[in-house]
């Protein structure tokens, strides 16, 4: 069962709960709409960027070119005067000196190719990939022609290490020279991750570079897939003929908006729980004010149950609970005088009842001997022949009843003065144990003990008393029965309580005889008990601050269980 | 690895003519000299060499018993074979052999050496030279008898290098090289690049005038000429290459012999055969173009080739249409090779790759030039190319054993003097075409169009170019002149005076 101040607690938390889910979620939705603005503008800077990037290289493809395409430069113009001279078949020694002088050439204008080709599209150096050198390349001097200058991005198988590979470049070709000597000159730069480098921005834009199949060129510096999510741009690096030869791929992570809205919602999540945290604790405090007096009541109320009419309720507030708390008192002090007056009353009864039982007991002897006086005197006042006969019959009756009496006064002044238990540590399996063992030989007495029973601090004699009396009983109950079957039993009916029954396979308790079985002088055994020995059973129990209780045994008889706590 | 070496011995012998001597007056004895291979040798088995480093350095430690040249004087014979024919189709060639000769080890050669030594050919890859030669016998410690099925050109074939006598006929060991030439091995350092020969005091035709003759050989042409440009050596083969204008320390002069090298592609097993496929052979040879390869090199003539066979041999110098590459001809051929080989008709289809490993021998500078254009050239018809440099030992070992897809390779060719001598040179290969024997066929073609084509058939390689060896000579070193074969005269080199710095100090 869930108590109140659970209830309430709860009750608070859930109506904190709403206002701050509300809260966390609407500062969340108003940053992350902030957020991804954010990244709107950070991917548009990132494409005019990437643009930017891309005319800056071939720009610088561009002019690289056009400044070694000249007849001014001294590569160029030295070379179209040999041509002038020679023919297209330059002298080996011209060839050499030409060649040897392009390779810086091209590095020096930061080209990674340079090709320049005769008229009839013979190439005359090729400083990047010497196996290209004396070939023919009609297609050079088309290039040349159609592009007049322009960059355009072109596959171009070169030599790297020990194989031909299609390298990625941006090309731009021209003529140099007049109508009558001329050279095609065509420059290239490989595209490489200088052409996307300064678009990337560690850990937010990566780029790389794709042909049209999707084969990776230019790699990109981190894991590109990774950063899927994010928006992802493309721009096309054109070949000569107008068609995309490869594009640069961009990407830009939402791992940073991700990330904030992550931390977002965990700052969110923890700011709710705190708030949740705290509304719980002062729900709890408040509940706990709330039902502190409550409790108390429960308390004094528990009191009562238990017979402690003492019992006052103490609260502080001024509520309705204080008035509760108030009543509550009285009705504790009403009570107590009720009882006060009902114990008088009982008392007054029960002594009424014993005085009256008492009286019939000694009533019952007293007619016998009023008789025998009154014969013996009528017989002697006439001298009766028989005088003396019946002056021994009615003197030996006079006499026993009065032995009677004597019993009878005897038995209620033994009831009357049962002392205070005497307790110590003792083991009351070895009391039955010893109890029993009296009834070794007459009849059938089975003792299952529990045998490990904890020390009981009881007074020994009175507990071995109690047994003695419910096994005389028992043995009075199974005396005309078939089955003559006694059994005790030891067991801890609570942690802190010993249970001793005695069961018989006697005739029971008939119904009537139940509301009456431990009351002094009741008796089912018409003369021969005198109905004390349960009384006394259960004034030893009660001085323990025990119990004992009847019932019906499994085998058809009663069964009686005396419980005694431990201390 | 046998066509090759057959090759070897087919263009070896032929009759070759002496140069016209360069005389020096006052030719003085001492000194070391020091000049350049265009090779690392890998071989100083007579048997067994084919380019000029190996050709040069194995004609300085061996001797023949005729000389190359013209006349074939005799060297180590006493004079020239008695040839009888007994009309019943035995000739017998009796060769005198030279008395008085020695080894570097101080043993007398023998009429048993020389027989030796012949018998040792016949039974090499390329003993098909002495294919005509039905037995070889020492008849007298003076005098060796050959019985061959019809009247050779004995001399001719015995002036080829391969036919050089070693001490009981036995081959080279590791570095116990003894011959009878007029240089003995002092050392072999492949280490170092560096082989050192001595001079022989009692070769036969007198000791050389230089004591100690330093060859060494560059992975970089730069290297090779920067040491000569820097005074460093006398002889060099590559002093142009670095350094345009070419302003040596010293004052030069430069020799340049005719196109005696053929450099061309050979085919290993690679790719489990598929290299030596003969239309992959004829779709490599029509993709290239030879006229590009003109200008490998150190500035030396370079002679495109078609066919193995020098022009100055008789062998045709292709039309300007056979210079350029042929990639449509070229695709053809492939596309019959595909037909064969699924890895090819995946390249041709689009769906796959093929790369093929092209070896060069690192010692050859200018073969890596080759190669890069070889690789070009089967670039363009579809076929990926990797150029695998490797040092001159594995190089040899992997061609003997076919481990390789293509490769570049030389071979030392000889000069025909005159193209009266060229049936000999077609008679030869006629006994190469044949299967050996020259006259297994009776009525041998001597049709040089027919015989090229029959050797594109049977030799796997796809000849480049000839090319010629520039030698740059300082202006103390007399006595340097090519022989016909293509290799310097060293021998006759000798020290005179101080050398003449190019510009005053």
């Amino acid at each position: 069962m869930i108590g109140l101040r659970t209830r309430l607690t709860f009750s608070f938390a859930a109506l904190a709960l709403v206002p701050i889910a509300a809260a966390a979620l609407v500062s969340r939705e108003v940053l992350s709409s902030r957020y991804h603005q954010e990244q709107r503008t950070l991917a548009d800077n990132v494409r005019r960027a990437a643009h930017r990037q891309v005319e800056r290289f071939t720009h610088r493809v561009v002019a690289s070119t056009a400044a070694i395409a000249s007849s001014d430069h001294p590569l160029v113009g030295s070379l179209l005067i040999d041509l002038a001279k020679f023919g297209p078949n330059l002298p080996a020694d011209v060839l050499r000196s030409t060649r040897e002088r392009s390779a810086p050439v091209m590095r020096g204008v930061g080209l990674d190719a340079l090709t320049i080709a005769s008229a009839r599209g013979l190439i005359i150096t090729a400083p990047h990939d010497r196996s290209a050198e004396d070939e023919v390349d009609a297609r050079l001097i088309a290039r040349a022609r159609r592009q007049d200058g322009k960059a355009t991005f072109a596959f171009i198988p070169i030599f790297t290490g020990d194989t031909i590979d299609e390298v990625l470049m941006c090309e731009a070709a021209r003529i140099a020279g007049g109508d009558d000597q001329w050279v095609a000159v065509a420059g290239a730069v490989a595209v490489g991750p200088g052409l996307i480098d300064p678009v990337r921005q560690a850990g937010v834009v990566d780029a790389r570079i794709v042909d049209p199949k999707g084969r990776v060129i230019v790699a990109a510096a981190g894991d590109f897939d990774a950063m899927a999510g994010g928006p992802r741009l493309r721009l096309p690096l054109v070949g000569g003929d107008g068609e995309p030869v490869a594009w640069v791929e961009v990407a830009i992570s939402d791992a940073s908006l991700s990330a904030s809205l992550s931390e977002l919602s965990r700052r969110a999540v923890l700011l709710a729980a705190l708030a949740l945290a705290v509304t719980v604790a002062l729900g709890f405090w408040v509940a706990r004010r709330m039902t502190r007096d409550l409790d108390r009541l429960v308390t004094g109320a528990n009191a009562a149950a238990r017979g402690d009419l003492d019992h006052r309720v103490t609260v502080t507030s001024r509520d309705e609970i204080s008035a509760v708390a108030h009543a509550f008192n009285a009705m504790m002090i009403d009570l107590k005088a009720s009882k006060e007056k009902l114990v008088i009353a009982e008392r007054l009864a029960a002594w009424q009842e014993v005085a009256r039982r008492l009286a019939h007991e000694i009533k019952n002897p007293l007619t016998p001997i009023q008789m025998s006086v009154e014969t013996m005197r009528r017989t002697f006042a006439t001298q009766h022949p028989e005088f003396g006969e019946i002056f021994e019959e009615s003197t030996a009756t006079i006499l026993e009843e009065t032995a009677r009496l004597k019993r009878i006064v005897g038995d209620f002044s033994e009831l009357a003065r049962i002392p205070k238990p005497k307790k110590q540590p003792c083991n009351v399996d070895d009391i039955v144990a010893g109890a029993v063992a009296l009834y070794r030989g007459s009849i059938a007495v089975k003792a299952r003990l529990a045998g490990d029973l904890p020390v009981a601090h009881v007074d020994r004699d009175q507990i071995a008393q109690v047994i003695i009396n419910l096994l005389e009983n028992a043995r009075d109950a199974v005396a005309t029965s078939e089955l003559q079957e006694i059994i005790v039993t030891t067991d801890l009916a609570a942690p802190d309580r010993i249970a001793i029954t005695v069961s018989d396979s006697g005739p029971g308790i008939s119904p009537d005889a139940r509301g009456h079985l431990f009351a002094p002088y009741f008796t089912t055994k018409g003369g021969r008990g005198t109905g004390l020995g349960l009384a006394i059973a259960h004034r030893i129990a009660s001085d323990h601050g025990g119990t004992i209780t009847a019932g019906d045994s499994a085998m058809g008889g009663a069964s009686f269980t005396v419980e005694l706590p431990l201390r | 690895m046998a066509a090759r070496s057959a090759l070897i011995a087919i263009l070896a012998a032929v009759v070759l003519v002496p140069a016209p001597g360069h005389a020096e007056t006052r030719p003085a004895y001492g000194g070391t000299l020091t000049a350049s291979l265009l090779a690392a040798p890998t071989t100083l088995d007579p048997v067994r060499a084919q380019t000029s480093a190996e050709l040069s350095v194995v004609g300085l430690v061996f001797d023949t018993l005729y000389g190359g040249g013209a006349d074939h004087p005799p060297r180590l014979a006493a004079g020239a074979p008695v040839i009888v024919d007994d009309g019943a189709g035995h000739v017998t060639a009796t060769i005198p052999i030279r008395q008085g000769v020695l080894f570097h080890d101080g043993s007398p050669l023998t009429a048993n050496d020389v027989a030796r030594s012949l018998l040792r050919l016949q039974s090499s890859p390329a003993g098909w030279l002495l294919a005509g030669v039905t037995s070889i016998a020492a008849s007298d410690p003076h005098t060796v008898v050959m019985t061959v099925t019809r009247s050779l050109p004995v001399t001719e074939l015995l002036a080829a290098p391969q036919t050089a006598i070693t001490p009981g006929g036995k081959p080279p060991s590791g570095a116990h090289v003894v011959g009878s030439g007029p240089f003995e091995l002092s050392s072999l350092d492949y280490r170092r690049h560096r082989i050192v020969l001595s001079a022989f005091d009692a070769h036969f035709a007198g000791r050389p005038y230089v004591d100690v003759l330093a060859l060494s050989w560059f992975e970089h042409a730069r290297d090779e000429a920067r040491r000569y440009e820097t005074g460093r050596a006398h002889i060099s083969l590559r002093g142009e290459t670095a350094f345009s204008g070419h302003a040596p320390k010293y004052v030069t002069r430069v020799l340049e012999s005719g196109a005696s090298v053929l450099v061309y592609v050979g085919f290993g097993q690679g790719h489990r055969g598929l290299a030596r496929d003969i239309e992959l052979r004829r779709a490599v040879s029509a993709a290239i173009g030879r006229g590009g390869l003109r200008h490998i090199g150190a500035g030396e003539a370079v002679i495109p080739a078609l066919s193995p066979v020098s022009p100055a041999a008789g062998g045709n110098i292709p039309a300007a249409s056979a210079r350029v590459a042929h990639p449509a001809q070229a695709r053809a051929h492939l596309a019959k090779v595909g037909q064969r080989w699924p890895a090819v008709a995946n390249v041709i289809a689009g769906k796959g790759a093929l790369t093929l490993e092209i070896m060069v021998d690192r010692s050859r500078p200018e073969d890596r030039e080759v190669a890069e254009k070889l690789a070009r050239a089967i670039y363009r018809i579809g076929l990926g190319a990797h150029i695998d440099e490797v040092a001159p030992q594995t190089f040899a070992r992997r061609v003997h054993d076919g481990a390789c897809d293509l490769y570049i390779d030389h071979l030392g060719l000889p000069m025909i003097a005159s193209a009266q001598k060229a049936p000999a040179y077609w008679e030869v290969m006629a006994a190469f075409v044949a299967g050996g024997d020259p006259f297994a066929q009776k009525a041998p073609s001597t049709d040089i169009d027919a015989l090229l084509a029959a050797f594109s058939q049977r030799l796997p390689i796809v000849p480049l170019y000839h090319r010629s060896i520039r030698a740059h000579i300082r202006g103390d070193v007399r006595g340097a002149a090519f022989s016909p074969a293509g290799r310097l005269t060293q021998a006759d080199l000798f020290l005179f005076g101080h050398p003449e710095p190019t510009r005053a100090p």
